[in-house]
């Protein structure tokens, strides 16, 4: 694996049709350092904001929130910094709260879908380790399940998005997540950027060895030097990349843009 | 006694203007109805109080180095003496809680213990209950009535009072406060026990709130009091369950929440009572190990007895379970309030078999109880006395010291038939009289 250097920025600005108060809000889109990346530089702005905190969840994903109190129709947020990926293939293997993640989670549950789908999946080498089998159920959800967007959203759970045939990352992400599981092998749902332009990223890591192994099943491929990791946790519902509440009915239009780019060496 | 008894119209009536009232919501509905009040006291004698005072004061002690435990190292799954999936498949775990130390340490604060009396009069667990235990506000109520109602009863007999909860509660606020004003918030007027949280905020002299008068700033949590003016909370008895009590952290749904509660409570500028997240420990499945819990963390023997419990989820259990389906009570661990309870008695032949592979591919859901033959009680109806059935709630206050209040909340069961008393499935209740000596 190559050590890049990657730029990086998150935006998202949320419009308003009319003006709002009380609008607190909670934004996990910070990169988290690990063996596989370092995070060089990270700026978070916000605007508007009457306070602002940080701190780490339970699963030790960075976050920022606060409140902005006076009323706007505009709010605005973008991180942008550097991170050093493939430092390594894997993450280090930390919490030992690895029982978190090896029961199905509310959106990883499986239902008759998963169940009988998992049951015709044969990895050709049973014995082999977790990361091989996973692997092999990561290659067979990438052919039998389809990309398509607009069909599910962030309430979808595995086994809805299973019987439609398709979705997106979140729910290739959910369904291997839930295949590892129930293989017995400890899965977790990662949030993340991807290099190019367009939308946030999800994928499934997986305990090997001690080690946490990153796959990729919308591509089909292994988490390489091209991914930045904001966070991890159970499924989706634990990485939810920003929440917002305030007064007024208003019409929100919001638009999200990450962009990475590799950083040529200096 | 027989003072108190022909008072109880009045008394009962008293207690209607107070708003005693229990809120159900059935199907959609919301019914609230009086919470019916016997006078026909359940007495309880100082040697076999004293009993129970040791044994409760232990098994909160051990409940509570659990929750310490579960959301830090984890020692006694790592140790295997409880399997990890009975920790991790459970509803009440909330992962948001990994790492957050509750002031002092404390995470049950108020604890309700369900207890029984079987006939031979050993007194068994049924329920421990750690989240938002209600009822003690229900006793202490009808008892100042009856001193009321009859001033002698009280001074001949040497009963022990039981005003004092309210001093205990706000001794326990005290204790775990990390600087501000105590507050009692309540979802509302609405709530099954709005009466409860308006009567322990005016005796505690703590304020009554709702969300809608909570804010954060800058990881602080702030009330609005009577006159507008923006006040500290450095403790927070919170009558809201766990995932609506904060829309960023929990349910996004909420509204009733505060947004960003968790987040104070994460710094350890507030402190919740009870914490976030004791759903793990006073889930049925984890109630079978609350024995060895006793064992782990104190290493002294259970004084408390659970009821006879089997876990489908062991194999020599399950094979009990199906092999004796018709005499066993059957718990859903995620139901409460009396929900979710099966007696094998009363299946039919074909429930039972549906039953029977529901236990198999689902062991973890339930748990199986030996049905105890609970003693009765007498209460009076229209004029006679006619024996009900009766448990007693329990309530345990931990704050610098773990104390049992020398009271509780008798509840029986109106339909002669029941052993479910809870007050959701419309019970009344009883005072519980602990006698000083």
């Amino acid at each position: 694996m190559c050590k890049t250097i990657l730029s990086f920025s998150y935006e998202m600005r949320s419009e308003f049709d009319r003006d709002i108060t009380r609008h607190d809000f909670r934004l996990m889109c910070i990169p988290r350092g690990s063996l596989r990346q370092r995070v060089l530089r990270a700026v978070c702005e916000v605007s508007p904001y009457t306070w602002l905190s940080e701190d780490c969840d339970g699963f030790g994903n960075p976050y920022v929130y606060g409140a902005a109190g006076d009323h706007h129709r505009l709010f605005h947020v973008r991180v942008s910094g550097q991170v050093q990926t493939g430092l390594a293939d894997f993450e280090e293997y930390a919490s030992e709260n690895d029982g978190l993640f090896r029961f199905p989670s509310p959106m990883t549950v499986p239902g008759p879908k998963i169940t009988h789908y998992f049951g015709r999946l044969r990895p050709p080498d049973e014995a082999g380790t977790p990361l091989a089998r996973a692997r092999f159920y990561m290659e067979q959800l990438h052919r039998d399940f389809s990309y398509r967007s607009g069909v599910t959203d962030t309430a979808t759970t595995a086994e809805q998005a299973l019987a439609q045939g398709c979705g997106v990352c979140q729910d290739f992400a959910h369904l291997l997540t839930a295949l590892c599981r129930l293989d017995g092998i400890p899965a977790r749902y990662a949030a993340g950027m991807l290099t190019g332009e367009g939308q946030t990223h999800a994928w499934t890591e997986v305990l090997s060895g001690g080690r946490w192994y990153g796959l990729d099943p919308t591509h089909g491929r292994a988490v390489d030097c091209n991914y930045i990791k904001l966070s991890h946790g159970r499924d989706c519902r634990d990485c939810l990349v920003n929440r917002g509440l305030y007064c007024n009915p208003a019409r929100e239009t919001q638009r999200i843009r990450a962009s990475v780019a590799v950083l040529p060496p200096a | 006694m027989h003072d108190i008894c022909r008072e109880a119209d009045a008394i009962n009536e008293q207690l209607a203007r107070y708003g005693v009232k229990f809120g159900i919501y059935k199907n959609n509905v919301f019914k609230e109805q009086l919470f019916p009040f016997d006078a026909i006291p359940r007495i309880i004698e100082a040697d076999e109080f004293a009993y129970l005072e040791r044994g409760l004061r232990q098994r909160v002690t051990a409940l509570n180095c659990f929750l310490a435990d579960i959301y830090s190292d984890k020692k006694i799954v790592k140790d295997g003496v409880i399997p990890p999936e009975f920790i991790y498949s459970s509803s009440g775990y909330l992962p948001q809680c990994e790492g957050v130390k509750p002031p002092k340490n404390i995470a049950s604060h108020i604890s309700g213990i369900d207890l029984v009396q079987s006939q031979d009069g050993t007194w068994y667990v049924l329920e421990d209950n750690l989240r938002v235990p209600s009822g003690a506000s229900y006793p202490l109520i009808a008892r100042d009535l009856c001193r009321r109602a009859s001033p002698r009863t009280f001074r001949e007999r040497r009963i022990e009072d039981n005003r004092n909860y309210a001093g205990l509660l706000k001794q326990v606020m005290d204790y775990v406060n990390t600087g501000g004003d105590n507050v009692i918030m309540t979802p509302g007027r609405y709530n099954a026990a709005f009466f409860e949280h308006s009567y322990l905020a005016e005796k505690t002299g703590a304020a009554l709130v709702t969300g809608s008068n909570l804010f954060v700033e800058n990881d602080v949590l702030y009330y609005l009091d009577y006159s507008g003016e923006k006040r500290r909370i450095g403790a927070i008895y919170r009558r809201v369950s766990d995932e609506y009590l904060d829309p960023m952290n929990f349910l996004p749904e909420s509204l009733i929440g505060v947004p960003h509660m968790f987040d104070v409570f994460r710094k350890g500028n507030v402190a919740i009572l009870n914490a976030p997240g004791n759903g793990v420990a006073d889930d049925k499945g984890i109630y079978y190990f609350v024995p060895k819990m006793v064992k782990y963390y104190l290493d002294e023997d259970c004084i408390t007895r659970n009821a006879p419990t089997y876990l489908p989820y062991y194999e020599q259990d399950r094979r009990y379970v199906l092999d004796h389906l018709g005499e066993i009570v059957i718990k859903d661990v995620a139901e409460a309030g009396g929900y979710g309870v099966v007696f094998g008695s009363k299946l039919t032949r074909q429930e039972k078999e549906d039953m029977a592979a529901l236990i198999q591919s689902e062991p973890r859901r339930f748990i199986a109880q030996d049905v105890i033959d609970f003693i009765d009680i007498d209460i009076m109806e229209n004029g006679e006395r006619t024996p009900r059935k009766a448990d007693l709630r329990a309530f345990v206050l931990s704050g610098e010291d773990v104390v049992v209040w020398k009271s509780g909340l008798t509840r029986f069961s109106r339909d002669p038939d029941s052993f479910i008393v809870n007050s959701s499935q419309g019970g009344g209740f009883k005072d519980t009289w602990v006698l000083s000596r």
